[in-house]
């Protein structure tokens, strides 16, 4: 009885004990199911909810009158979910055939459908439409779309340096795509593909995707590619390696064209060699040569410490610095130094710097904007070399006068050049002209900005008149356009051979950088070719007629009234009202009283002058051709006429007065010069204007 | 002696309870599973459906014959008898999943080590009260109880399956203890059995991952991926929270939750029922320890208790170790949920030991 009440005890003490034991468990519970239930819940939606980034819809790329120069179209990404999959094998070699894959990837498909324990594998991305279809047809089980898009250069080559690519991961390499990425990307779609019990999707979660800004850039479509025709032309006939052009708008600091050789389609960016995605003028240093005497004169014209009319003693071919013989590309005694730089005389110009002294040329190619990045939007831009003053050598001073010893940038030449042309300014080069959003509102537009003010008006003229005889009396000779004054400089650089440590005496880089007209410059052109071949080439014999080419149709482009007409125009130098118009970024330039008319509708423009006619037409997409100078007397399509952009306008010109019937007091040419000149000031009232109302 | 004969029905109730919750939990837990291995939904669930029935008649007659009749050495070692030719026999078949536990005849399997519980619980309840009086004595009362609980263990722990004779060593000392067994030779045991565990648990590196994923089951899934079974059954319960997912309604019992219908249906359970759910499973067996125990306070003779009892205590022992690992409270071991986890040796032999404590039951005086 004792051993029974002892084992009942035990009994007791044992029911209490696994009783304890299941409060345990009871609070285990509690724990798990009531205070860690969130965590739990992210882990289980970790695994059995995917989230699948699909590609979102990049925002186009428009040139600046919004031409589409990149877009995003609909594209069908295929997908499979390999447990309903009936027969990999079957299975891929159809998709194989549909799809036109090889073996190899016919293999790796069947091993990807045979992968029972992922629920979603990617079979192929963006598809054209073509074989997306031929996917459909087959109607396989466990196949299916997911709509993605795709990035597509409609232009092809044109602006592809400026563009870049989209890569296989949906973001931006190269360019603006690469620059402007976050802004153009969007907020990519979200799938959330949730799992039933058997892994298979049942329920696709979309969260849209926002699309992404849309880039205008200051690009002008027809300029680019002119630019680009015209320098591929160069590039094949000289047998350059490479070559760059750049254009732009010296009062703005808008860039026009950025044309690059060799090139790349980005569509097919992989088909190309790596080096053509690269924009070279903005990524490269060239070492500028004489193009860079420019800068050399500018400083002394700033300081006084030459005149156009002093004679310079050239020393006969060859100078000594610091017991280094300096040789000249030719022998020259007594030039001018207006023929200095015609004639573009290397120990002319080291004179000059001589006389600058290393810190105050320093100070000028600083203030010019060389050795450091222009900060225009585009990747991998690079400052460029130009050592600190002190670490100039015995022959630094010499060397750099005419464009030796120092690395520039295309896009920092284009803009130091442009500082000339416009009046003294350094301007900050642009290539976005503003971004919009899906919507098409404006997110932003960036302001030109002048980084500062590097000459004054009067070295700017000084130096123009300089700049206009390498042209009609130089080297650049082949640079002139018909009609209008160019001033300019050429440039023949001898390419440093690393391997021999010397300049080489065979290769160059042989250049242009030129403005148009001169004495209202509207475009900076600066063409460049690498290593041209053949007897004639020097900078100007292949640059300088590139430049002209380019230039000839960017000024008809922007319908920039030829000098034709200038010459009677002339105002008497230093007259206030040409100073403004030329030192300053003028808005009226593109503000003309013609756009209350229907955009759709031929306006009448006859009477006007040359550059309001043809700015009117070219706002309506018209392209212009101007023949003649003066005021319009007939035009082509006839007033009224429906427009589509793109249309040809002949616009014909006359110097003999044509009476405007609603402004019967404007005759003599001399009276419409102050008009035209004295705008800014007295704008004429839209209202006033029976133009642009139709036909009458 | 002239008493009514009655079983305990509040058992009974709890027993039938557990029984047919367990079925629609196989149900729920294993039709998808069985849809895709199987091409049938209902391939788990007609298995235990038919264990069960079977279960339910062995019960009765288990129920029917009195418990007494058992306390004869023909039957005690007969049964050791057969036992033990079942667990050196099984050693030498297939192996499945790397261990030889199974006995496989068609569609049917059977795991001896479910007679060996039954036969150990018999054997130490015959034996101990036979050697009542002298409890104590190391040789002719504890030796033998030893030897076989040994004998056992080593067959069971070959297989391999350390859990089950980690459970056998269980309830044995359970047994010795109710029958009276002075505490320091528990001392002495368990001082002995800590080097064995220790070396049993160090030999083999799948133990040693258990053991870490038990520890930090997400340090070990990062380092070996050993944690997984844990993790997943853990973001089961885990999910369920209060009222649960819904029945039928649970995620983690495909393919992510390993064995969801059998070692980790419970983690089902908690998924589709939640806290409620989860925690009348706990009710349910404790509130069956309870009764299983009072028919073992309530015994007429030691033999009985001793039954009663460990029956009882091996059946909600195991059941607790079960949740217990589901939950993360111990470290992994291959011990399914008695009444609820597929399996049907399991099945068969828990029902007929609850018809042993129904039999006692039934003799209370």
């Amino acid at each position: 009885m004792d051993r029974t009440r002892q084992s009942r005890l035990r009994l007791m003490f044992l029911a209490m004990g696994v009783t304890f034991w299941g409060i345990v468990v009871l609070g285990r519970l509690i724990q798990l199911q009531v205070f860690q239930r969130p965590a739990f819940e992210r882990l289980a939606s970790k695994q059995s909810e995917r989230t699948l980034n699909l590609a979102p819809r990049r925002g186009p790329i428009l040139d600046r009158d919004g031409r589409a120069l990149a877009v995003s179209v609909d594209a069908e990404s295929l997908y499979a979910v390999p447990q309903d999959v009936d027969d990999p094998e079957a299975t891929a070699a159809a998709l194989a055939r549909a799809l036109g894959l090889d073996a190899s990837h016919r293999r790796d498909l069947v091993v990807q459908l045979g992968k029972t324990s992922r629920y979603f594998v990617w079979v192929e991305r963006k598809l054209d439409p073509v074989r997306a279809h031929a996917v459909r047809e087959l109607g396989l089980p466990g196949i299916g779309f997911l709509t993605e898009s795709r990035r597509y250069y409609p232009k092809r080559e044109l602006a592809a340096q400026v563009l870049g690519y989209v890569g296989l991961d949906d973001h931006g390499m190269w360019g603006i795509e690469q620059e402007l990425d976050e802004r153009i990307r969007g907020r990519a779609a979200k799938v959330v593909v949730r799992t039933d019990a058997r892994r298979r999707p049942v329920e696709h979660v979309e969260k849209p995707s926002t699309e992404g800004h849309a880039v205008v850039l200051t690009i002008d479509e027809s300029i680019q590619h002119v630019a680009e025709v015209e320098l591929e032309k160069a590039v094949r006939a000289t047998g350059s390696i490479a070559g760059f052009a750049v254009v732009m708008d010296p009062r703005s600091g808008e860039i026009l064209a950025i044309a690059n050789q060799p090139t790349f389609n980005p569509n097919r960016y992989a088909a190309y060699s790596r080096n053509t995605w690269r924009n070279r003028a903005v990524a490269d240093a060239f070492e500028p040569g004489s193009i860079f005497k420019i800068f050399t004169a500018a400083a002394g014209l700033q300081e006084g410490l030459v005149t156009p009319d002093e004679v310079i003693d050239c020393g006969g071919g060859f100078v000594e610095v610091s017991g280094i013989r300096i040789n000249d590309h030719g022998v020259f005694h007594q030039l001018a130094f207006r023929d200095v730089i015609a004639r573009s005389s290397d120990v002319g110009v080291v004179r000059v710097a001589q006389r600058l002294g290393r810190d105050q040329f320093g100070k000028y190619l600083r203030d010019f904007g060389f050795g450091a990045r222009t900060g225009i939007e585009l990747p991998a831009e690079i400052p460029g070399l130009l050592r600190p003053t002190q670490r100039w050598n015995a022959v630094s001073l010499a060397s750099l006068s005419f464009g030796q010893e120092i690395g520039v940038t295309a896009i920092q030449m284009t803009a130091a050049a442009a500082a000339v042309a416009n009046g003294g300014y350094l301007m900050k080069p642009q290539i976005v002209k503003r971004l919009l959003d899906a919507q098409g509102r404006v997110v932003s537009e960036p302001a030109p900005v002048a980084v500062r003010r590097v000459l004054t008006p009067e070295t700017v003229d000084v130096l123009t008149e300089i700049l206009k005889r390498v042209v009609t009396d130089g080297t650049g000779r082949k640079a002139a356009i018909d009609g209008y004054v160019v001033a300019g400089k050429t440039g023949t650089a001898q390419k440093f051979d690393f391997a021999a440590k010397k300049y080489s005496m065979i290769d160059h880089v042989a250049s242009f950088v030129g403005f148009a007209p001169a004495s209202r410059p509207a475009i900076v052109v600066l063409v460049s070719l690498d290593e041209p071949k053949g007897a004639a080439n020097q900078g100007g014999d292949v640059a300088a007629p590139l430049f002209s080419k380019i230039a000839e149709h960017a000024l008809r482009r922007l319908a920039v009234a030829p000098d034709a007409e200038d010459r009677v125009l002339r105002p008497v130098p230093g007259e206030p009202a040409l100073r403004a118009a030329l030192t300053a970024p003028d808005p009226a330039l593109s503000t003309v009283a013609l756009d209350a008319g229907d955009p759709l509708l031929m306006p009448d423009l006859r009477g006007r002058s040359a550059r309001e006619a043809a700015a009117a037409a070219a706002r309506r997409g018209l392209i212009v051709e101007l023949r003649g100078s003066g005021r319009v007397v007939e035009q082509a399509p006839a007033p009224g006429t429906e427009l589509e952009t793109g249309m040809a306008c002949v616009l014909t010109l006359s110097p003999i007065g044509f009476q405007r019937r609603d402004e019967p007091g404007v005759g003599p040419m001399g009276a419409t010069s102050q008009t035209e000149l004295l705008r800014p000031q007295a704008p004429m009232p839209p209202a006033t204007s029976s133009l642009g109302e139709g036909p009458q | 002696m002239a008493k009514k004969l009655s079983a305990d029905l509040m058992l009974f109730a709890v027993t039938a309870a557990l029984l047919g919750f367990g079925l629609v939990m196989v149900w729920s837990a294993s039709s998808a599973l069985a849809q895709e291995q199987h091409g049938s939904a209902y391939h788990f669930f007609l298995r235990q459906l038919g264990w069960a029935l079977c279960g339910l008649i062995a019960m009765i007659l288990a129920m029917r014959v009195d418990y007494r009749r058992l306390r004869n050495p023909a039957v005690v070692y007969g049964l050791f008898g057969l036992t033990s030719i079942l667990l050196i026999t099984v050693l030498f078949m297939p192996a499945v999943n790397d261990v030889h536990r199974w006995f496989r005849l068609g569609a049917l399997s059977f795991q001896p080590v479910e007679l060996a519980k039954l036969s150990l619980i018999l054997f130490l309840a015959f034996h101990l009260e036979r050697k009542r009086e002298q409890v104590d004595h190391f040789l002719p009362t504890l030796f033998p109880a030893l030897l076989l609980l040994g004998w056992y263990a080593f067959l069971v722990f070959s297989q391999p399956d350390l859990g089950s004779a980690f459970t056998l060593g269980l309830i044995a000392c359970a047994m010795m203890f109710l029958a009276g067994v002075r505490l320091r030779y528990f001392a002495l045991l368990f001082a002995a059995a800590v080097p064995v565990m220790a070396w049993a648990v160090l030999t083999a590196n799948y133990r040693v991952a258990r053991i870490q994923a038990f520890l930090d089951p997400w340090a070990a899934e990062r380092r070996s991926g050993s944690g997984y079974q844990l993790i997943q059954s853990l973001i089961a319960v885990g999910t369920g929270g209060v009222t649960g997912a819904g029945f039928m309604e649970g995620q983690q019992k495909l393919f992510y939750l390993p064995y969801p219908y059998s070692d980790f249906i419970y983690a089902v359970i908690g998924e589709e029922l939640g806290l409620v759910g989860a925690a009348l499973v706990v009710l349910a067996f404790t509130l069956f320890l309870w009764r299983g125990l009072r028919a073992a306070w309530r015994a007429p003779d030691a033999f009985g208790l001793l039954l009663a009892a460990g029956v009882t205590l091996a059946i909600v022992l195991q059941a607790f170790i079960n949740l217990s690992v589901v939950l993360g409270l111990l470290p992994t071991k291959g011990i399914p949920l008695p009444f609820i986890s597929a399996g049907g040796s399991s099945l068969l032999f828990t029902l007929v030991g609850v018809g042993l404590v129904l039999n006692v039951s039934q003799h209370a005086d």
